[in-house]
């Protein structure tokens, strides 16, 4: 429900993936042995471009270079056959590590 | 207008000893503390009739009510705000005992989250976890350090908080618990040692989070009437509040995710006390984390939004400070009771039963909850 009008009506849309970076943490302890080998893996608070946040890892971790209001640009990750996950990456960059 | 103001009192209190490793179930631990409290307020189980029992925990008030024998049972609430809800559940109470719905309400709180079910663990099972857990825990965020870490992260970012400013309250704490026959950690900690230990869920390293233990406290709250005529000094419940963030299921929708449900409850509180922050003598703040209490401190009002962190500096709240703060040691080294065991530390403040630990001259304090995502309570207490 929408929280200003209370209209109970939506719609699906594609997002641009587009967001800046709000906060953020790293994980060196993984809390779920499904993270284990991950870590440490930061985890990206993004403000989204069409004003929702969203959490997901950051394709390279480098917390060094990170800083609110980095643009970053979301990206999938295939990491089983049935399982994409998402990430992010700084906008602008290639990153090489699939 | 009519208000909780000095409508109830807190009239027992009682603890468990702290352990890391136990063989008794928390419903034990519960009647074990509950039995203690009871007692300290003078009366028998079977003269409660309230339970505002620990939403989070694995105790309900039919198990109480069972191994009481109760025949006249009339008041039965939960306060589900997790870590919150200990002190909420003092608002609760005050609202059955002041109604004349109950006259003797107990406060209970157990559990073995050491050696049972560790609190880490429990997120899942709660409902108001829902939001988080369908969309951040498939990313790799399942635990409180990892929730609540960028908040203390966009504090630094905004404010210059440091990570020595959160050893300064861990590390007073571990003062405190030096103090304290009851409290888990007890070996000195300096800022070094904060700053040695291993990172959990950066900013916050080891040092910087609470203890998972296993015990019981427990409390009655009674009629202000009623306390009079009990054998406990009688310590007042002056001001109390409940508030919760905008977007409580989740911190990351927040629009300012540095500002707590606390600071929408603070003000009426105070309010409702009648009373200034420079009359409080003694705060119990919980401190699940050391940038908690940073965070509350600033949402309490006792220092602009940003300037928590130099506000811990230069001894301010440890003993012999302006504001001594958990002055049991906290969750942080005292043990993790979800905050009741502040309740306690403060009811014994206020009667002037704290020994090494005791703040001179104690007469009005405050005890805070923090929960979930951001839920705040507080209570402002003052001895007659």
């Amino acid at each position: 429900m929408c929280d200003t009008c209370f209209s109970l009506e939506n719609e699906w849309f594609t997002a641009s993936g587009l967001g800046r970076v709000h906060s953020w943490t790293v994980c060196h302890h993984a809390f779920h042995r499904g993270f284990a080998s991950l870590a440490p893996y930061v985890l990206l608070t993004v403000d989204l471009a069409e004003g929702v946040r969203m959490v997901a890892p950051m394709v390279v971790p480098d917390a060094c270079r990170l800083a609110i209001g980095l643009p970053v640009i979301l990206d999938y990750q295939d990491r089983h056959d049935d399982i994409t996950v998402p990430r992010f990456r700084i906008h602008g960059e290639d990153d090489a590590d699939g | 207008m009519s208000t909780l103001r000095n409508r109830a009192a807190v009239t027992g209190i009682g603890e468990t000893p702290y352990t890391r490793g136990t063989d008794k179930s928390a419903l034990r631990l519960t009647l074990e503390a509950s039995l203690t409290a009871i007692a300290d307020a003078g009366l028998t189980p079977r003269d409660i009739d309230g339970i505002v029992a620990y939403a989070s925990g694995a105790v309900v008030a039919e198990d109480l009510l069972t191994n009481f024998g109760s025949h006249d049972f009339r008041f039965s609430a939960t306060t589900p705000l997790g870590g919150a809800s200990a002190v909420a559940a003092l608002q609760c109470a005050t609202m059955a005992v002041s109604t004349g719905v109950a006259t003797h309400v107990l406060v209970p709180l157990g559990r073995d989250g050491y050696s049972g079910a560790r609190i880490h663990r429990r997120l899942g099972q709660m409902r108001q976890f829902h939001v988080v857990s369908e969309f951040e825990a498939p990313v790799g965020a399942n635990a409180p350090a990892q929730y609540y870490a960028p908040m203390a992260r966009r504090h630094m970012e905004l404010y210059g908080t440091t990570s020595e400013q959160f050893a300064e309250v861990a590390r007073t704490m571990r003062r405190h618990a030096t103090l304290n026959d009851n409290a888990l950690m007890r070996t000195p900690m300096t800022v070094a040692d904060h700053q040695a230990s291993r990172m959990i869920a950066d900013p916050f390293r080891l040092l910087d989070c609470c203890l998972e233990s296993d015990g019981g406290a427990a409390v009655v709250v009674s009629g202000a009437d009623h306390a009079m005529d009990m054998p406990r000094p009688r310590v007042l419940l002056s001001g109390m509040g409940v508030g919760h963030p905008d977007s409580p299921s989740a911190i990351t929708q927040r629009p300012d995710m540095t500002r707590l449900g606390l600071a929408k409850a603070a003000p009426r509180a105070f309010e409702m006390a009648g009373v200034t922050h420079a009359d409080i003598d003694v705060a119990e703040i919980y401190d699940c984390f050391t940038y908690t209490v940073i965070c509350q401190l600033e949402d309490l009002g006792f220092c602009a939004k940003g300037e928590g962190g130099p506000f811990v500096e230069g001894g301010r709240i440890g003993l012999g400070g302006v504001l001594p703060t958990n002055t049991h040691g906290g969750l942080l080294s005292q043990a993790h009771v979800a905050g009741l065991n502040h309740v306690v530390e403060l009811v014994r403040q206020l009667r002037g039963d704290c020994g090494a630990r005791q703040v001179d001259n104690a007469e009005v304090g405050l005890v805070t909850g923090y929960g979930d995502l951001g839920d705040g309570s507080i209570a402002i207490m003052h001895r007659d």
